[in-house]
């Protein structure tokens, strides 16, 4: 769809610090051509300042950045914003609101391509046919959101960043807005890069999610990879609902307080096992107990204390069986579970943002 | 491919909005009264000129003489708005964006000659360079005889310049504040230099903030008269003083005010409709990320340099001449006592100018901000009429007034008084509006519903939660008084002069040394608030 050259991305050993406070600390990251990239992370733990740093708008401390193979970042060499062909959308989008609708799309064209039929090409991409001459103030939040994303893309970037792209909407149109993005971004082929928190978003739209954590990429896998194979106890809470529950392993097997479950790796002595709550079967009698039920429509989540009193949480794809206070068994029937080791486990801090009560 | 999307527009909710009511009688009737008094002058003054009839109303105006006095006025208005402008876009930028050395000095530096009133920078422009001023003094034993004259025009520029450019300077730093960075870096992302961000989005984010302080500037320059008539420069104002002063036909005088009020309508009328079609606003609020300090590099220390050169001009050198005149007056034993009188004159008009514009904003502000509406704009927008009219055209017109229709105030502070609220009073009006602003209705409804009647209500809730703004609007009014000089001059009870007015009549006398100490006096009493205001400003 684009004429220019999509263009890959490589990053080395990137470091970044604002005064003392170190912000990206060795940032390894390698984004294929025409790929979608999801950098996910908690607030604060440096995703933004990546994107900028990659955006030329911060300047590294160390390491080196490539685009379509052209180093940008590198010892001795900060190439400037407008040299890199790297289009950006901002958080709040940052419409200039001196120009109308057609002022702002063309903004990062040459003056000689900066035609009305140019302008307009890129308006009807996003869906904005005939908004030309509107003043971004009467505009609604997914219309600016819109106008950003044309006013990015209409230069012909080589790569495209987005800086939490749907922060700015309200949660009822952000859906919508997510799946506008995604085939559009498909249909341009171009290699993008967005920043976001939420772990659907990362899933939804990325190919390839990187999971940050204080200036570190922990994980960088396709988002069903990672879910099922979560390099360490922190990505798998912070990547979706996980049971993480201290086990006993011997041989190829643990002992957990919902019974024996099977390892991908074998090993032994104690060892933290992770259950996904939808791996998890409930059924009527047992020694253990259901806490609380939470309908959500679409399946019902269960947290059950065990007997040794750990909770656990358990997804069922139906409306409520089990009521409060319900005695029942849970039993796990998935694959072969991923264990870590309690080194491992007591390395990471436990995200604020997704705690479980298994974790506890 | 087809997007479709529900598109909601986002709306804002208007907290003045709330609570608007029908405003109570006695409220009413305050703010139509206090309407009536800021038009009291513009209606006279047409009263007046009605007199000597249309057609020789009209043979004034457009003599040769007035059209002299226009093209003479307006260059000079035009020339000092495009020169502080010049000096003050750049300096707002420099001090808040960039790494120059003692920034947060510079900050309150730059703004403080706007606490030099122009006919005191005059005075001190002319006690250096006039005849019988310092520099001939240190000349003429070398057998100098006469210097060129600084009077007329360029001088008369150059001073109104110097002490005016604050009011540019001021407009265009908040808005540098305020500009959102992340405007600036999508320009970059797009494949622009600084250069071109600087002049494709930061200048036009500006406009509205530099058009806003030039306004100042230019109907400062317009009704200006202490530093034109010092610099004997012919200007609108100086030619209807003289016309008042010098001659029993005082309709004519009357005239020339209209054509000046004139002039400083069309000024009104065009920046208004250049506001109106620059509208803007801002699509987000600014997100918490403070702007990058920009490093100048190689030019940091040419700047500061230059920053020096501006303020040894704008404040070293007056002050250091005015000081100089001091000591001299000191020798020759000007007497000190004579200066704490004319202070206390000043001190004591300002109090009641203060006073009673506070006393008259209340109303209008009450008004405009809790029972909106059509009065509400009407009153308000009288007000406003009042304080765009030249000091000279408003005492002009009182001067009539009080010698014909009310000669018992007629040269006693009534009168001046009078004149200061007319002209004053929205700047007491803009302080008192916004802290009410910051109140919240239904504090008012949590005290009615607890049983306090309205009157209850307003000095127990909204005066006390009003005082700052009550304090800055009459703090304001006060120092705006001391400074002023026209309507002091033509309207003071006879046998009362103030700092303002001895400044004056003593430099036109080329009496110097006499002038020094209320000068002095003048500016001291008006830094302090400055300093305190300036230094309020937020950091970045």
């Amino acid at each position: 769809m684009l004429n220019g050259t999509v263009g890959a991305i490589e990053v080395a050993g990137l470091h970044k610090r604002f005064g003392r406070a170190p912000v990206l600390q060795g940032i390894e990251l390698r984004v294929a051509e025409g790929a979608i990239l999801a950098l996910l992370g908690p607030s604060g733990c440096g995703k933004t300042t990546l994107l900028r740093t990659l955006a030329g708008l911060e300047r590294a401390d160390a390491g080196t950045v490539s685009i379509g193979g052209r180093p940008v970042v590198g010892p001795g060499l900060d190439v400037p914003p407008e040299r890199r062909r790297v289009g950006l959308v901002f958080q709040d989008w940052a419409l200039f609101p001196h120009l109308d609708v057609a002022g702002n799309v063309g903004y990062g064209l040459p003056r000689k391509e900066r035609t009305a039929d140019r302008i307009e090409a890129a308006l009807e991409l996003v869906g904005l046919g005939g908004m030309a001459r509107r003043q971004p103030g009467t505009l609604s939040g997914g219309q600016q959101q819109r106008v950003a994303l044309a006013r990015a893309i209409a230069p012909e970037p080589s790569v495209l960043l987005l800086d939490e792209p749907f922060s700015n909407l309200d949660t009822t149109l952000r859906a919508e807005v997510r799946t506008e993005l995604h085939h559009l971004l498909v249909e341009l082929g171009v290699t993008a890069v967005f920043v976001t928190h939420d772990q659907e978003e990362a899933f939804v739209l990325g190919d390839e999610v990187a999971v940050m954590l204080a200036g570190e990429i922990v994980q960088q896998a396709p988002p069903a990879d990672l879910y099922a194979h979560p390099a360490t106890p922190w990505v798998a809470e912070f990547i979706g609902d996980a049971n993480l529950l201290p086990a006993e392993a011997a041989g190829g097997s643990a002992a957990t307080a919902v019974g024996e479950v099977t390892l991908v790796a074998g090993g032994s002595g104690p060892t933290t096992v992770l259950l996904r709550p939808e791996d998890l079967r409930l059924s009527a009698g047992g020694d253990a107990t259901v806490e609380l039920t939470e309908y959500f429509g679409h399946d019902t989540m269960y947290l059950v204390r065990t007997v040794d009193g750990t909770v656990v949480r358990v997804r069922a794809g139906a409306a409520p069986t089990h009521r409060r206070g319900d005695h029942v068994t849970v039993r796990y029937d998935g694959p072969a579970a991923i264990s870590y080791t309690s080194e491992a486990r007591s390395a990471e801090t436990p995200p604020t943002a997704a705690p479980t009560l298994a974790s506890r | 491919m087809q997007i479709v999307t529900a598109d909601r527009p986002v709306d804002r909710p208007d907290p003045a909005r709330r609570a608007r009511r029908r405003p109570t009688p006695g409220l009413a009737l305050g703010g139509l009264a206090v309407a009536a008094v800021a038009l009291l002058p513009l209606a006279y003054l047409l009263v007046r000129s009605s007199e000597v009839g249309l057609d020789r109303a009209l043979d004034i105006a457009t003599s040769e003489r007035v059209r002299g006095l226009l093209w003479r006025t307006g260059l000079l208005a035009v020339s000092v708005t495009v020169a502080a402008a010049a000096i003050a876009v750049p300096v707002a930028w420099i001090t808040v964006r960039t790494d120059l050395p003692l920034r947060r000095f510079w900050v309150v530096a730059t703004a403080l000659p706007l606490a030099i009133p122009t006919y005191v920078g005059g005075y001190a422009f002319v006690g250096a360079l006039g005849p019988r001023g310092i520099l001939q003094g240190w000349l003429e034993p070398l057998g100098v005889e006469s210097l060129p004259s600084l009077y007329g025009f360029w001088g008369a520029w150059l001073v109104l310049t110097l002490f005016t450019y604050p009011y540019v300077l001021l407009t265009v730093r908040s808005a540098v504040r305020g500009l959102d960075p992340s405007l600036e870096e999508a320009s970059r992302t797009l494949g622009q230099g600084r250069w071109t961000t600087l002049r494709r989005v930061v200048l036009p984010q500006l406009r509205p903030s530099i058009l806003a302080g030039s306004l100042l500037v230019g109907l400062y320059t317009l009704s200006d008269f202490g530093a034109v008539s010092l610099l004997r420069f012919d200007s609108f104002t100086r030619a209807i003083f003289v016309q008042y002063r010098a001659s029993l036909d005082r309709s004519t005088a009357a005239v020339l005010g209209l054509v000046l009020v004139a002039v400083t309508l069309v000024v009104l009328g065009g920046e208004f409709a250049a506001r109106r079609s620059g509208s803007y606003h801002r699509l987000h609020a600014s997100g918490a990320r403070a702007a990058p300090v920009i490093a100048l590099g190689r030019w940091r220390w040419p700047t500061f340099g230059l920053l020096c050169a501006l303020l040894t001009v704008a404040l070293i050198i007056p002050l250091a001449v005015v000081g100089t005149w001091f000591l001299r007056g000191l020798d020759a034993g000007e007497p000190i006592r004579l200066t704490a009188t004319l202070a206390g004159n000043s001190l004591r008009a300002a109090t009641l100018g203060a006073l009673a514009s506070v006393a008259a904003a209340w109303p209008v502000a009450l008004l405009a901000v809790r029972r909106g509406g059509r009065l509400g704009r009407l009153v308000e927008g009288a007000c406003w009429v009042g304080h765009s009219l030249p000091g000279v055209v408003v005492a002009l017109a009182l001067v009539f007034f009080g010698a014909r229709v009310a000669p018992s105030i007629y040269q006693t502070h009534w009168l001046l008084t009078l004149a200061y609220v007319v002209l004053f009073l929205p700047q007491a009006l803009g302080a008192i509006r916004s802290s009410l602003l910051q109140i919240s209705p239904s504090l008012e409804e949590a005290s009615r519903l607890l049983g306090r009647g309205s009157l209850a209500t307003t000095f127990r809730v909204v005066i006390p939660l009003a005082r700052p703004g009550l304090l800055a609007g009459g703090s304001l009014v006060f120092l705006t008084c001391m400074k002023e000089l026209p309507a002091t001059l033509l309207l003071a009870p006879t046998g009362y002069p103030t700092l303002a007015t001895q400044v004056w009549s003593s430099t036109s006398e080329a009496f110097f040394a006499r002038a020094a100490l209320p000068a002095l006096a003048l500016v001291l009493l008006s830094s302090i608030p400055m300093a305190i205001l300036v230094l309020r400003e937020p950091d970045r």
